[in-house]
């Protein structure tokens, strides 16, 4: 739109930078409004999103939402209608603290029509909050569900019946990255051996196994660890034996990561494995 | 709160401590391929007996396996599910076992 030069009302031409020739306002119409998409891992996070809009009139105006997305990663919308005028500012961050950075991911776009017939005209900011770090337009830096740290937590999976393996499955809607993980087998008196590997694959097809390193014996307990970019250490003096996992590997739902134990008995029992993984959302679902 | 998976047994805590919900998934069942009096037939791993000879094995998926992620449903829609018979709630389980403090005290 162009803003004509002799516009009469001082504040629009200051606001907009007409004399200075700064700002950096997005004009919008009625037709047009701001729709939030939001993923979250976590349970009980309210995202607020917040800014100022100067009316055709010259009349400025704040607005303030919120949104709380579920903890199952799967997308939320929410859409504010702001009328005909210019979208000064814009920030998003969590309503209170305590989730760290990387527990939910938000995009505000510009969207016009209805169900069915709806249009993305523009994407203005998308990335992660928390109540300290927002995200603010204009001067958004944007960032990917994938990119940056993620989120760092500790996953204690499910402690198998005797007899099975230890086998993890990546949530819907999240990307791993497995930094460490350990389990604990006990085997039973059966007299044979055993040899634990671990093994990565999608659901179907497995692409990554590690080396069995040592006999297992009956009637033993034997820690295992598996990290990435880790040294394999077969060790004489300790019952603890480290694994390596690929490095920098990035896990898609659906994928696994399991024990393949030769030998295992029914009566020998794994402890649920505790892993330290970094998570991202996937931003996969249709909203 | 502590979960006991009905179908394969395994043992789970929803929500984790961090307050992430954790998605049972029940694991799959070892096929084995054995060498039994002459003939080469397939069993679970569990009814292996003595003097099978164990050739191969393969993973195989539980015929009523559980799997709680439920891509693009609500949570109470998981909870849907687990009220439907799928999972019970247990008594927290005892700290896992600690692994003797060398080799030799294991005999």
């Amino acid at each position: 739109m162009t803003i004509p030069s002799n516009e009469p009302n001082p504040i629009t031409r200051k606001v907009l930078g007409i004399d200075t020739g700064a700002g950096q306002p997005f004009y919008m119409t009625g037709e047009d409004r701001l729709r939030i998409v939001t993923a979250a891992s976590v349970a009980g996070i309210t995202v607020r999103i917040a800014g100022r809009f100067l009316t055709i009139g010259g009349e400025l105006t704040v607005f303030e939402e919120e949104q709380t997305p579920g903890a199952a990663r799967v997308p939320v919308t929410r859409e504010i209608s702001l009328g005909d005028g210019w979208l000064l500012n814009l920030e998003v961050f969590h309503a209170t603290t305590g989730a760290q950075l990387g527990a939910t991911y938000s995009s505000v776009r510009v969207v016009r029509g209805g169900l069915g017939a709806l249009r993305e005209l523009a994407a203005l900011i998308q990335g992660f909050c928390n109540f300290h770090n927002r995200m603010i337009w204009p001067n958004a830096q944007n960032t990917r569900s994938t990119e940056g740290e993620g989120l760092y937590r500790v996953v204690t999976g499910t402690n198998p019946a005797a007899g099975v393996e230890v086998i993890e499955t990546v949530p819907a809607g999240a990307i791993w990255r497995p930094v460490s993980l350990q389990a604990i087998l006990v085997t039973d008196a059966t007299v044979i051996n055993r040899a634990v590997r671990f093994a990565l694959d999608d659901g179907a097809s497995e692409y990554y196994r590690s080396p069995g390193l040592a006999n297992h014996p009956a009637s033993t307990t034997v820690t295992y660890s598996a990290a990435s970019n880790a040294t394999i250490v077969v060790a004489g003096i300790d019952t603890t034996l480290l694994h390596a996992l690929p490095q920098d590997l990035r896990m898609l739902a659906g994928h696994r990561i399991r024990t393949a134990t030769a030998n295992l008995q029914a009566g020998d029992n794994w402890s649920a494995p505790v892993m330290l993984i970094q998570e991202w959302l996937a931003m996969d679902g249709t909203v | 709160m502590f979960l006991e998976c009905l179908e394969c047994g395994g043992r789970y805590q929803d929500p984790q401590p961090d307050g992430l919900r954790y998605y049972h998934v029940c694991a799959p069942i070892v096929i084995v391929t054995v060498e039994r009096a002459g003939a080469r037939i397939e069993i679970p791993r569990r009814e292996l007996a003595a003097g099978d000879k164990p050739i191969g094995f393969r993973l195989a998926p539980r015929s009523n396996g559980r799997n709680e992620n439920s891509p693009r449903e609500w949570d109470n829609e998981r909870k849907r599910r687990r009220k439907a018979g799928g999972a019970v709630e247990i008594d927290p389980p005892a700290p896992a076992l600690e692994p003797f403090a060398s080799a030799s005290e294991a005999r």
